[in-house]
């Protein structure tokens, strides 16, 4: 067995894990990534979307090369048709594309990437992480590093085996099922959102244009209401006769075939430990209403990056140093992630009758606060007023 | 569990939601360690329907 020593080792060359590896190896530090896979940013396992805000928030400037499509618009379909406009400028990523290039930017910076690397375990002395096993074609191997990144997804093996990440209880995830389609015939400036709780339980439908007609065309649904198949049974049944879609999607042909699980229960409690952070999906650094977590995974990622390499100049890899990882994200996407956790929940309650309900006492500018976990009290108290019917599922939003 | 590898995509929500923390993603597939109990939560929420109950023969 070998033994390395690096001050940052990454787990994972996702969005969150390569955000963090070029933000420390631009704080000059020695920086290693550990990648399971071969190829990086394959298979995808999302629907590509992010807000320009979240981009710019993150500081990066979009590219061409790993941009799709654009969006000005969100289009959210009510379960009975009736259609709302959220505007909001947005791309549709190349994911494949943008997640090599992020791991390539890391690496110009100075960080070392090795592919086929998986992460075992974090390894412990007297409770404190000091670094991770792993293991390639060559055998097992152990690296020690200052600080440990774990970004290393939904499973998250290293964050579990520090004590930090929990099994994920089946009604805190969606499990989901995509199509990348071709002669998708859809707006293609604007993002389509279906939610139906009765055909896709506690998640829904979307619809992400591509351009020149291709689409990621997929669902979630929440676990509790899950049966093993059932997200891509329930896929392939809307594609074919859900009154909604069956039309857009008429003559629609799938390319390619993604699935995966995205956390919706919040962020974790606790995101960092004795020389660990945790980052991205393994932290459940997810909008629990949208399942969107591009935009909060870029960022969490380069101020886990940024944290770490401060700490690891300074010798001092304890929590109490690395506390500040979490204070700062907490600052950033704190307030948001507590309401739009708490919105998702009485969302997720809601029968096809309530959604309709609560789909007429709405207005544009309330579904994008509800998104973006803003003055979540004021709309709820619109909704009583508008239709008392709905109080018991908004009542714990107000105050 | 048994693995359907034709259906399974490696995804690896299966590991996630593991309680007995059972399952290893390995060369993109999960293997299931003994401390697995046949919970069948991982088949449940698996979207392609690729896990069953069963010993791997």
């Amino acid at each position: 067995m070998t033994e390395e020593r690096y001050d940052v080792v990454v787990v994972g060359a996702g969005p969150a894990g390569s955000m963090a590896a070029w933000a420390a190896a631009r704080e000059g530090c020695d920086v290693l990534v550990l990648e399971r896979r071969a190829e990086i940013g394959v298979p995808k396992q999302c629907a590509e979307g992010i807000s320009a805000r979240g981009l710019k928030h993150a500081g990066i400037k979009p590219q061409d090369e790993w941009i799709a499509n654009e969006v000005s618009r969100a289009l959210i379909y009510a379960p009975n048709g009736e259609r709302f406009e959220v505007p909001g400028d947005g791309y549709i990523l190349e994911r494949k594309l943008f997640d090599r290039w992020l791991a390539a930017r890391a690496v110009d910076e100075g960080a070392e990437l090795r592919l086929l690397a998986h992460a075992r375990r974090a390894l412990l002395e007297e409770g404190r992480v000091v670094g991770v096993e792993f293991e390639d074609e060559e055998g097992v191997h152990e690296v020690r590093a200052e600080v440990v990144i774990a970004a290393d997804g939904i499973e998250s093996r290293v964050g579990r085996s520090a004590g930090l990440v929990p099994p994920l209880e089946p009604e805190d995830l969606c499990t989901c099922a995509q199509y990348e389609m071709v002669g998708v015939d859809v707006e293609e400036d604007a993002t389509h959102f279906f939610v139906d709780n009765e055909t896709f339980p506690g998640g829904y439908f979307w619809v992400f244009p591509k351009g020149d007609g291709r689409a990621n065309v997929g669902l979630g649904i929440r676990g509790s209401e899950a049966e093993p198949g059932l997200a891509l049974e329930l896929l392939d049944r809307a594609i074919r006769e859900h009154e909604l879609l069956s039309d857009v999607l008429e003559g629609a042909k799938p390319v390619e075939l993604n699935v995966g699980g995205v956390p919706v229960c919040g962020p974790l409690g606790r995101t960092y430990d004795d020389g660990i952070l945790v980052v991205g999906d393994a932290a459940r650094q997810v909008n629990p209403i949208t399942g969107g977590g591009l935009h909060t995974s870029l960022v969490c990622g380069r101020i886990a990056g940024e944290v770490a390499a401060e700490a690891a100049s300074e010798e001092d890899p304890s929590a109490e140093r690395l506390k500040e990882y979490q204070e700062r994200w907490e600052e950033e996407f704190g307030r948001m992630f507590k309401l739009t956790r708490k919105a998702s929940r009485a969302l997720s309650n809601m029968s096809n009758d309530e959604l309709n309900a609560l789909a007429e006492a709405l207005d544009q500018e309330d579904i994008l606060k509800l998104v973006r976990g803003e003055g979540v009290a004021r709309v709820a108290k619109k909704v009583v007023k508008r239709k008392p019917s709905l109080i018991k599922h908004v009542r714990h939003l107000i105050g | 569990m048994i693995v359907d590898q034709r259906l399974c995509l490696g995804c690896a929500v299966c590991a996630a939601v593991c309680p007995n923390d059972a399952v290893t993603i390995s060369g993109g597939k999960p293997e299931f360690s003994s401390d697995c109990n046949d919970c069948g939560l991982c088949a449940r929420v698996c979207p392609t329907g690729a896990l069953r109950e069963g010993e791997e023969r």
